[in-house]
């Protein structure tokens, strides 16, 4: 899991342009699976999934699993019906929503050297 | 077919009319100029004719990003805001960071040129591809602050990115400002009068694209090069740690901290007002423009006395300077709360705090009295006169009526010989580092295209003590190193306006180049060529800084600004700094100028560059339609 040290946090958003970098390969901080939300013009909270499972309790189709070597949670694109049950049952608000491809998405840990954790140039996240 | 890392449209704005364009950016349109700096002095040569009131409908703004923008190449989210300035007459544009830059990309556009004037105030919304024009009746006199919350809580989604002027550019003060992200001001030459005097209170964007580069992969592995290369570099600790408030330390050891109006370059009591007091007390945290590895930004807190509770972003040093140490101020509540008003205000820090020095100083000289003040005491140090003064000038309340015009029309509608104590060039006031201690820079301000102006060059290689044997390697002058000399410092001064002509196109922030020079002419070359899939090399990169340098020189020249306004105020050039460790110097202007001229190519009588630099750029086409006589 990434823990998140919000007091170190500059809000550069490295980590949402290497997190949609590797995942999409484009610069798009708006398909990021980690996002800062600011306040006052400082970093307020920083949005990324810390593996409570709630989303996949609720999920109906099965869609949403543990992967069992990164303990990260996954989406079935096949099997994602895109209900956004898990979008607006997550209480950190870190499952978000590819209005493109209609199915919902969250941190994978980059399926192995998590890139946010690695960029960050404040060292503002760890592995946990 | 899209340029990769462009957005690759160019939204056209007529406010008289309500009504949107778009059209394609063109491929060699963007080679020649780049982004930025570039693309605006392009299109406000093109669009605004010779002889505008630069208050009037007729002037344009225009904001753009640059190839870099929106991707994670270190520092790059930056945009600049130009139009012809209410200030100096002349090329007018302000460069800053915050997250806007960067939105604007992905919502697909590398400029947007604003042409008219609303009968009404408004704001505009540009979400996406859709662009929405806003009553703006509501928000009319907010401040900056209020403006971001009330516009973000508007449209419903605080990931907006937005630009807004406050009171000051509502008013039309000549040196207003544009904020963005609270803290971030694009605040030199007035573009938030320019704003203001076309009643667009605000311009907030969503962009929910993206940016592709055309080699992702050698572009990634080019930013993991060169960040390490920033961290190497010796100012990055001092800017990372404290912020730019550092440099008040180096300009005090150097004698040119700029005191009571720059009458002298120490001040008494400086124990008070060092960068460790700044970064012991009052900062509480750190805050970085996008994509940043620098953070130089701060966040600062007073939390008692009289000014407790103010929490502001900076203050910079430059803004420390201009509103403390020039107006004889060392307390730093005073000046963190003066900051946050001219930030909420929407006025630049350095016109600002110059406009009031030079004030202080005529009521000195007895030039001024209570009577002409509305009965506020311009004494040095005199902070609640400050905070007053700063509230007249941005609601052009009496006294402050006459100080919004900036020094150079103060002075002459006081008279009395105030002009002698108006410190500007070309209109706009002066920075904040004695330039008699720095030679490079004083040469810089006398050349600056929109004024003095310490960024036009930011020849910062004189002042970070490298050895005389790397200033010989480097600018071909081992006196290149030495802030006192004025030797070789034509050349160090054209070298770094090509460079950061093209660096503030690009849409890089100076701090990655301008220091140990992480960022080379030959590494943005190939910064852009990863990204946009051009083989660029650094003879291409100089060149383009040298055309826009050129060009901007052109649009002046047009305006009839050249050969006398470069030129310095004479207490810079005529009255030696009277103690500390500068004492003596003056800057040597008269031996600077000639030299440069040469090494610029331009003719020495007229100022205008010569037929065979005008061809080497490529700006005949641009150069006829001058109407300039060339030799």
């Amino acid at each position: 899991m990434i823990k998140v040290d919000i007091n170190k946090c500059s809000g550069c958003r490295t980590c949402e342009l290497i997190c949609s970098f590797y995942h999409e390969g484009v610069y798009a901080p708006r398909l990021s699976r980690i996002r800062i939300k600011f306040k006052d013009g400082v970093t307020d909270r920083i949005l990324v999934c810390r593996q409570c499972r709630k989303c996949i309790d609720i999920c109906e189709v099965g869609a949403i699993y543990v992967d069992s070597r990164t303990g990260a949670i996954k989406i079935d694109e096949n099997k994602c019906t895109g209900c956004r049950k898990c979008v607006e049952v997550c209480p950190f608000n870190a499952m978000f929503f590819d209005k493109r491809k209609g199915i919902a998405y969250t941190c994978d840990l980059c399926d192995g050297e998590i890139l946010c954790v690695k960029k960050c140039p404040e060292n503002a996240l760890t592995i946990i | 077919m899209k340029l990769k890392a462009y957005g690759g449209k160019i939204l056209i704005i007529n406010l008289d009319k309500k009504k949107t364009t778009t059209k394609k950016l063109d491929a060699l349109f963007a080679r020649k100029w780049l982004g930025g700096r570039g693309f605006n002095i392009k299109f406000l040569y093109e669009y605004v004719p010779k002889g505008t009131n630069a208050l009037s409908p007729e002037n344009i703004i225009i904001i753009s990003n640059g190839p870099l923008d929106g991707t994670r190449a270190p520092s790059s989210g930056r945009f600049t805001i130009s139009a012809k300035s209410p200030l100096t007459g002349g090329v007018g544009y302000a460069n800053s960071g915050g997250h806007f830059g960067a939105e604007m990309k992905y919502a697909g556009y590398d400029s947007i040129l604003i042409f008219g004037r609303s009968n009404e105030p408004i704001y505009l919304f540009i979400d996406d591809d859709r662009v929405e024009f806003r009553s703006a009746k509501h928000i009319w006199g907010k401040d900056t602050r209020d403006t971001d919350h009330i516009i973000k809580e508007e449209i419903g989604d605080e990931d907006i990115q937005i630009l807004y002027i406050g009171p000051a550019g509502e008013h039309v003060v000549r040196y207003a400002a544009v904020m963005t992200s609270l803290y971030r001001a694009a605040a030199r030459t007035g573009m938030g009068a320019v704003m203001g005097s076309k009643n667009l209170k605000a311009i907030a964007i969503r962009g929910t694209g993206y940016v592709e580069v055309a080699m992702p992969e050698k572009f990634e592995e080019y930013i993991d090069e060169i960040i390490p290369r920033i961290y190497e570099d010796p100012a990055f600790p001092l800017l990372s740690g404290t912020g730019t408030p550092f440099l008040l330390d180096l300009a005090y050891k150097g004698g040119g901290l700029s005191t009571k109006n720059h009458q002298f370059g120490i001040i008494e009591n400086f124990d008070r007002i060092s960068s460790d007091v700044f970064a012991s007390k009052y900062k509480i945290r750190d805050k970085a423009c996008f994509a940043c590895p620098i953070r130089c930004g701060k966040v600062s807190r007073v939390s008692n006395g009289k000014f407790g509770g103010t929490k502001t972003g900076g203050p910079e040093y430059e803004s420390i300077v201009c509103l403390g140490t020039k107006c004889g101020i060392t307390d730093y509540p005073t000046i963190i709360y003066a900051n946050d008003l001219c930030n909420r205000l929407g006025l630049d820090t350095i016109s600002t705090g110059d406009t009031i020095a030079f004030a202080m100083e005529c009521y000195e000289k007895g030039i001024l009295t209570k009577d002409d003040t509305d009965g506020v005491e311009l004494t040095w140090g005199n902070g609640d006169a400050l905070i007053e003064m700063i509230r007249k000038i941005a609601y052009r309340d009496g006294f402050g009526d006459v100080l919004a015009d900036g020094v150079r029309i103060a002075s002459k509608r006081i008279g009395r010989g105030a002009e002698k104590y108006a410190l500007h060039v070309k209109g706009m006031e002066v920075p904040s580092y004695d330039v008699r201690t720095a030679k490079g820079f004083g040469l810089g301000w006398a050349t600056a295209t929109r004024g003095a102006d310490h960024l036009a060059a930011l020849p910062n290689f004189e002042l970070l003590g490298y050895p005389p044997e790397k200033g010989l390697e480097w600018f071909g002058n081992e006196k290149t190193v030495d802030p006192y000399a004025w030797e070789g410092k034509p050349y160090l001064v054209y070298w770094h306006e090509n460079f950061a002509a093209v660096v503030d196109s690009a849409e890089m922030c100076k701090y990655t180049c301008f220091s140990a020079y992480a960022v080379k002419p030959q590494d943005l070359a190939i910064f852009i060529s990863y990204a946009v899939g051009w083989d660029m090399d650094e003879k291409e990169i100089m060149l383009i800084g040298e055309r826009i340098f050129n060009l901007e020189r052109i649009f002046n020249l047009r305006e009839g600004i050249g050969r006398k306004h470069d030129a310095l105020p004479k207490r810079f050039t005529d009255e030696p700094l009277p103690s500390g460790p500068g004492k003596g110097q003056i800057v040597e202007i008269d031996k600077m100028l000639p030299e440069y001229y040469r090494i610029r190519c331009w003719d020495w009588e007229t100022g205008i560059p010569k037929y065979d630099k005008i061809n080497e750029l490529g700006l005949e086409k641009e150069f006829k339609k001058s109407g300039l006589k060339g030799r």
